[in-house]
């Protein structure tokens, strides 16, 4: 295996008494594309909260391309080059859509208060250069000519598209997508996979939380796979899909489901 | 305070608006006359200054201060103050408040930080009647509750805009450009995000976001604003006392947003001449207008929960169908 880009190593976060991670290491490797799955509640969401420094850890560390992450405060974990999107929403209501995806650029863009408001040549030019910019992620994940609308006028999956169109405009070298599936028809979701596997073979590595085991299965190279906040299994979907244990923590969680 | 995302109808983001609002201010003049008008509309003109920096920390940011009033009376005690006792000019004063607000902003907003919604509101209003508090036991340097009289009318490179007329065009002049930086600013991506901020501050941070420095950016920028309003209310009304910089000054405030239509550019604008005309124009109601002014506030958050201006903006995106019209 190459140097990982992301060494998560014995991560544990602890909710009073609730242990929603206990010991989980993985590793994610340069233009690798990684599942992050398990039944609901198995730690999955608060993984994907430490790894963006949401939350930080009570044990473990994480180290993205050498240099230590946990414990530093989201923004700059954003601006080293880890993007994510969230399960529920975190749309700006009062942007248009052009301008969600816009605020992914903010970090980027140098100039201050005067030069930005008087219009300055300099600040004009990132302005420009960033709203083209835009306007092609935005194309790119299926929104393009919605760049004026307010995002209320989206559907739950096409919320979800902007949101991975956001997460892009900060040119991350990981991307991060918590159940990015969830309320997108087959079509967008294909979609989806497709512009991931693309994102990938551009040197992108990507985590992906699912549910959708058909989508999951299908795209990753590598999963792994989390119980009651531990790491239950690992390896590529073939090995998942033939592995005893992941089975029967899917099955009973699925019969749960059911009944 | 539960903040309806305040989106502005695309109708509302044409340079046009601005323009169209400028009409009835350029026209006022040919209806107005004598010093009691006048009075009026300059008050009018510098509480759109106010309103509209207050707009800024309020309506984009989502940050409910209570404090903005203290930071009105700190430019205009620094200005009255650096005017009558050191004999400085109108655009130093001016400039001095300005900065010296900014940093009182500044100040504020760092402990502001690490507290958030009701908390912050509560901090802050404690603040602004500190800092009044303040102004009315430094005798020496405030006069206390007597106040600072003799200001002079403002004269800029040896031009004098001492008449009614002169300076209401001055404080046109000065309200068109804050104005005008507001609504630039708000298209800049400063202004987006301040509004990540107020409508997922989490949001914000994941996408690389500086939200605590933007917080204070944001605080500052509508300091320097009401520095700015405060150095042209010593310099028009020519006497400033403590009494004027109550409680009751930031309810009002707070309603020039509501009513006029927070995070919308020209919301601040519409309330502030609205509710420095009314009072006004309703003398005659006394002590009813107060009891008509409560019914208003409590109308418009429950029938129009973006102000005038947004309502204004939706009914003309509504009378051009054709213009807005796009398959979803
Ligand atoms: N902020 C929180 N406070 C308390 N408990 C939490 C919090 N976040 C998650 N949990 C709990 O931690 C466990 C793991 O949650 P989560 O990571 O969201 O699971 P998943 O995303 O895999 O469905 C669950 O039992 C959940 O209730
Ligand atoms: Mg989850």
């Amino acid at each position: 295996m190459t140097a990982p880009l992301l060494d998560v190593r014995g991560i544990g976060v602890r909710f009073g008494g609730l242990k929603a991670l206990d010991d989980v290491s993985f590793q994610v490797a340069p233009a690798q594309v990684m599942g992050l799955v398990g039944p609901n509640g198995s730690g999955k969401s608060t993984m994907l909260n430490v790894l963006s420094g949401v939350y930080v850890p009570d044990d473990g560390e994480v180290a993205f391309n050498g240099e230590r992450i946990d414990g530093r405060k989201p923004n700059r974990i954003a601006q080293a080059g880890l993007g994510r999107t969230f399960q529920n929403l975190q749309i700006f209501q009062g942007l248009s859509i052009l301008e969600n995806v816009l605020t992914g650029a903010h970090h980027r863009q140098r100039g201050g208060v005067l030069p930005t408001v008087f219009g300055l040549p300099g600040a004009r030019a990132a302005e420009r250069a960033a709203r083209d910019e835009a306007a092609a992620l935005l194309v790119r994940v299926g929104l393009g000519g919605r760049e004026d609308d307010p995002p209320s006028t989206l559907s739950y999956g096409q919320r979800r598209l902007l949101e991975v169109a956001r997460a892009l405009a900060t040119r991350p070298r990981i991307l991060m997508l918590d159940e990015p599936c969830a309320g997108l028809s087959h079509g967008e979701a294909d979609q989806l996979a497709a512009l991931v596997r693309e994102m990938a073979t551009g040197g992108m590595s990507v985590i992906v939380i699912e549910h959708n085991m058909r989508f999951v299965m299908g795209l990753v190279d590598r999963m792994v796979v989390l119980n009651f906040g531990r790491k239950i299994a690992e390896g590529t979907p073939r090995e998942i899909r033939d592995n005893a244990d992941v089975v029967a923590a899917y099955l009973g969680k699925q019969r749960h489901a059911h009944g | 305070m539960a903040a309806p995302p305040s989106n502005a109808p695309p109708a509302m983001r044409s340079p046009w608006w601005l323009a169209a609002a400028l009409v009835p201010f350029l026209a006022a003049p040919l209806v107005i006359s004598g010093n009691y008008h006048y009075g009026v509309a300059h008050q009018a003109l510098i509480y759109v200054v106010l309103a509209t920096g207050y707009n800024i920390l309020l309506g984009f940011t989502g940050m409910v201060s209570l404090g903005h009033v203290a930071l009105f009376a700190i430019g205009a005690y620094t200005s009255a103050i650096l005017q009558t006792s050191l004999d400085w000019p109108f655009l130093a004063c001016l400039i001095a408040a300005a900065v010296v607000t900014g940093a009182f902003g500044t100040a504020i907003a760092i402990p502001a930080l690490r507290i958030k919604g009701h908390y912050l509101t509560l901090l802050t209003l404690a603040l602004g009647e500190v800092i009044r508090l303040l102004i009315r036991n430094f005798d020496w340097l405030t006069h206390g509750s007597s106040g600072i009289g003799g200001i002079s009318r403002p004269t800029i490179f040896g031009v004098p805009f001492r008449t009614a007329p002169d300076l209401y065009w001055l404080l046109l002049f000065i309200a068109a450009a804050g104005v005008l930086f507001a609504w630039r600013l708000e298209r800049s991506r400063f202004g987006r995000a301040f509004k990540a901020i107020r409508d997922s501050e989490i949001g914000a941070e994941v996408i690389g976001i500086d939200t605590n420095r933007m917080k204070v950016l944001s605080f500052a920028i509508s300091a320097v604003y009401a520095g700015i309003a405060g150095s042209l209310y010593a310099h028009t009304l020519r006497f400033v006392s403590p009494e004027f910089f109550s409680l009751g000054l930031t309810i009002t405030l707070l309603a020039m947003i509501l009513i006029g239509g927070r995070g919308l550019i020209l919301g601040p604008v519409i309330g502030a001449t609205m509710l420095t005309i009314a009072p006004e124009a309703l003398r005659f109601a006394k002590e009813y207008y107060l009891i008509g002014f409560g019914l208003v506030i409590w109308l418009s958050t429950l029938y129009l929960p973006d102000g005038l201006a947004g309502s204004l903006g939706r009914l003309v995106a509504r009378l051009r169908p054709a213009r807005q019209g796009r398959a979803s």
